[in-house]
C-alpha cells in the first residue's frame, strides 16, 4: 500500500472519530440548549399573561394555542411551576403529533387563583438527530474529496524527490560506479535522506572499485611468475632428474597447474563482472552444442557414459560465441566430471531452454551455494570450484536463468533463455 | 631460426631462450621496448617472441613497426592480457599467433614451428623423424610408406611429440595443447594416457619403432635414441 494511501486512511479514521463523537455532543448540546430556550420562552409567556391579567385583561381574551388560563377554587393548593413533556396534538398546525412542551403554575392575582398554562411544540430529539447526521454525513463526504485531492497534489508535489529517489534507488548498480544522487527538497527528512544515499552509495562504489581493481591486479600479477616457475620446472625436468627428484617436480608441477586454473577462472570471472564482454551477440546454439558433445565423446566413452541428447536445429541463445562455448563447457564438463563409471547424460534443447541431466553422487552441500564461488558440492574433488559462477555469471549478464534440481536421483541443470 | 624475445620478464625470457636454443634456434633477448626496436632495425629476425605489456610502451607499436619496416619477421604475441580485444587487435596488426600466460614452453615451441612452417614451407610442409612422415598440410602420416589412420587428436599429439622430440612433455601441456584453455573442465588426465596408448599401439602396428616412453609421473617423452 502506498504511504499516501496509509495517511488518507490514517486521516479518514480519526475525521471519523472526531466528526462521530463532535455529532454525539452536537445532538446533546443542541437538544438541551432548544429545550432551555423553549423553557424561558414558556417561562415569560406565563409571565406576561399573569401580568396583563393584574392589568385587569380579560382571561377569554388572553387565551390562544399556546396560553390555557383557568380559575381555580382559591381554597385550592398552589400548583408548583412544573413541566409536562408530551407528544401530542398542537392543535392548529399539525395533523399528526408532535412533541409539546407545557409548563404550568398556578397564581393568586387580585385574590383570584389562576393556573396558567403555556405550551409550545419544539423539536423532537430525533429530528434532531437526522439534521445532525445528514450535516455530518455531508461534512465527511467533503472531507474525503478534500483529502483525496490534497493527498494526489501532495503526493505528487511534495514526494517527488521522495518518488525520484525511490527509483534511482531501483535504478542503482554498483558495477556501474555511479552513486545515487537525490533531487534538490526542501523538506528535511527528504534532504538527509539524499545525503545520507548519496554518501552510502559513493562509499559502496569506490569500496567496490577498490575491490575490483585489487582482484583484476592480482590475478594479472600472478600470471607472469606462474609462466616463470612453470617454465623452470619444465626446463628442470630435462636436466636428466632421478625418481625422487621427479616426483617432487611433478608435485610442484601439479600445484602450479592448479594455480594457474584458479587464477584463469578468476580472470575470466572478473572479465565477466567488468561487462568486458559484448552480449547483446546471439548465437545457434544447437550447431555449437553438437559440436561440444563430439569433442567431449573420448571423455564420456572413458566413463562409459551414456549419452541421450535431444538437439532441437536453429535454436538461438542470445549470448556471444565465446561465452557460450564456456558456458556450455562447464555444464558438460561437470556432467562429466562428477559423474560415475557406467552412468548417464541426457541433454535437452529445445526452444528458450538448455537442461543436462546426470547421474552423480549425492550432493553434499546447499545446493543454493552450488553457483557461488568456490562452492564445490563434493569438497573432495580437485576442481577450481569456479565453473558453476562463471556459468551463472554468463547467465546474468545474458539475462537468462539457471536452476539446478534433482529429479529421479539425477542432477539436472536448466539455462532458461 | 633466429628468434627475438622481447619480454620484460628476465626469469620468464631466460626460460624462453634456453628451451628454444637447445631447440638449435638463435635467440637474442631484449627486455624493453627500445632495446627491442634497435634490434628490429638493426637485424632481420625469423620471429618475434612479443610480450604486450612492456615498462616503456606496448608491444603492439612494436608490431607497427614491423610493418613500416618491412620487415618478414613473423610474431608470437605472449601476454597476461587475455582480453578479447587485444587478441582481435594483435592479430589484426599481423600477429601471427597469441598465447597467453601461463604456458608451456613446449606449446610455445610447438606455436613458433607452426608459425614457421605456414611461412617458410608454404605448400610443403612435412615434418620427417626417421621412419615417420607427417604432412601438416594434409593431416597425414606415414611409416615405412604406410599411411596411418590416426584420429585428429593423435594427429595433433604425435606432431606435439616430434616437435618437441626428446623432451618431457607433462600430461597436463599435452592436455592443453589438444583440449585449448578450457582444460580445466577434465579432473584428470586419464584421456592423455588414453590418446598416448592408442597412438604407441598405431605405430607398432605399422611396424614404427616405440618412441614413446613414460618418464616417471611427469608425463611422456618422444626419445629420439631408440634401438
Amino acid at each position: 500500500m502506498r504511504l499516501i494511501n496509509k495517511f488518507i486512511i490514517g486521516y479518514i479514521v480519526i475525521t471519523t472519530i472526531v466528526l462521530m463523537s463532535g455529532g454525539v455532543i452536537l445532538y446533546e448540546q443542541v437538544l438541551s440548549e432548544l429545550e432551555h430556550e423553549a423553557r424561558n420562552r414558556l417561562t415569560a409567556w406565563i409571565n406576561s399573561t399573569a401580568e396583563l391579567i393584574g392589568n385587569g385583561e380579560s382571561v377569554e381574551s388572553l387565551a390562544n394555542k399556546n396560553i390555557v388560563v383557568e380559575i381555580l377554587p382559591t381554597s385550592a393548593p398552589r400548583v408548583e411551576r412544573h413541566v409536562k413533556d408530551t407528544m401530542g396534538v398542537f392543535p392548529p398546525r399539525r395533523r399528526g403529533l408532535d412533541r409539546v412542551l407545557t409548563i404550568s403554575e398556578s397564581r393568586i392575582i387580585n385574590g383570584t387563583h389562576f393556573l396558567i398554562s403555556a405550551r409550545d411544540f419544539i423539536a423532537e430529539p430525533d429530528e434532531i438527530f437526522t439534521g445532525v447526521r445528514d450535516s455530518l454525513v455531508i461534512i465527511a463526504g467533503l472531507v474525503v474529496v478534500l483529502v483525496s485531492v490534497m493527498s494526489l497534489v501532495v503526493s505528487k508535489q511534495i514526494l517527488r524527490p521522495f518518488h525520484y529517489i525511490i527509483n534511482s534507488i531501483k535504478k542503482f548498480s554498483i558495477k556501474e560506479q555511479k552513486p545515487i544522487l537525490g533531487r534538490p527538497t526542501s523538506t528535511l527528512e527528504l534532504k538527509e535522506l539524499n545525503y545520507f544515499l548519496e554518501n552510502m552509495s559513493r562509499k559502496a562504489v569506490d569500496d567496490y572499485r577498490i575491490l575490483k581493481e585489487f582482484s583484476e591486479n592480482a590475478s594479472h600479477e600472478f600470471q607472469t611468475p606462474l609462466t616463470i616457475i612453470r617454465g623452470k620446472l619444465e626446463l628442470l625436468m630435462d636436466t636428466g632428474i632421478t625418481e625422487e627428484q621427479s616426483a617432487h617436480i611433478t608435485a610442484i608441477h601439479d600445484a602450479v597447474q592448479r594455480l594457474s586454473s584458479v587464477n584463469h577462472s578468476l580472470v575470466l570471472l572478473t572479465k565477466l563482472e567488468n561487462q568486458e564482454f559484448n552480449s547483446k551477440e546471439q548465437i545457434n546454439v544447437s550447431v555449437l552444442l553438437d559440436n561440444l558433445l563430439s569433442s567431449f565423446q573420448e571423455l564420456i566413452e572413458m566413463k562409459n557414459i551414456a549419452l541421450t541428447k535431444d538437439i532441437r536445429p536453429g535454436i538461438i541463445m542470445p549470448v556471444s560465441y565465446p561465452l557460450a562455448e564456456i558456458l556450455l563447457n562447464n555444464l558438460m564438463g561437470n556432467a562429466i566430471r562428477h559423474n560415475l563409471m557406467d552412468g548417464k547424460i541426457v541433454v535437452t534443447l529445445t526452444q528458450g531452454s538448455l537442461a543436462l541431466k546426470n547421474t552423480g553422487n549425492k550432493l553434499t552441500g546447499n545446493p543454493e551455494d552450488l553457483f557461488k564461488r568456490f562452492k564445490k558440492g563434493n569438497q573432495s574433488s580437485n576442481s577450481t570450484g569456479l565453473g558453476l559462477s562463471i556459468v551463472k555469471q554468463i547467465c546474468d549478464l545474458a539475462n537468462m536463468k539457471i536452476h539446478y534440481r534433482i529429479e529421479d536421483g539425477m542432477h539436472v541443470v536448466v539455462v532458461s533463455f | 631460426m633466429k628468434i627475438l624475445i622481447v619480454e620484460d620478464q628476465l626469469e620468464l625470457a631466460n626460460n624462453i631462450q634456453t628451451y628454444l636454443e637447445r631447440e638449435g634456434f638463435v635467440c637474442e633477448v631484449a627486455v624493453t621496448c627500445m632495446a627491442a626496436e634497435d634490434k628490429i632495425i638493426s637485424f632481420d629476425y625469423d620471429c618475434v617472441v612479443l610480450d604486450i605489456m612492456l615498462p616503456d610502451g606496448s608491444g603492439l607499436n612494436l608490431l607497427e613497426l614491423l610493418k613500416k619496416e618491412k620487415k618478414d619477421s613473423s610474431v608470437l604475441i605472449i601476454s597476461a592480457k587475455n582480453s578479447l580485444d587485444d587478441k582481435i587487435r594483435g592479430l589484426d596488426l599481423g600477429a601471427d599467433d597469441y598465447l597467453t600466460k601461463p604456458f608451456h614452453l613446449p606449446e610455445l615451441n610447438a606455436r613458433l614451428k607452426a608459425i614457421y612452417r605456414r611461412k617458410n614451407l608454404a605448400g610443403d610442409s612435412v615434418v620427417e623423424f626417421n621412419e615417420i612422415v607427417i604432412n601438416t598440410s594434409l593431416s597425414q602420416v606415414k611409416i615405412h610408406e604406410t599411411l596411418l589412420d590416426l584420429t585428429k587428436k593423435e594427429f595433433d599429439l604425435l606432431l606435439y611429440f616430434i616437435i618437441n622430440k626428446n623432451r618431457i612433455l607433462t600430461r597436463q601441456a599435452i592436455a592443453e595443447h589438444l583440449w585449448g584453455d578450457y582444460t580445466d573442465n577434465l579432473a584428470n588426465f586419464d584421456f592423455v594416457y588414453q590418446h598416448v596408448k592408442n597412438l604407441r599401439k598405431k605405430i607398432s602396428q605399422a611396424n614404427g619403432k616405440d618412441y614413446i616412453s613414460t618418464e616417471y609421473g611427469l608425463g611422456y617423452r618422444f626419445n629420439i635414441d631408440v634401438a
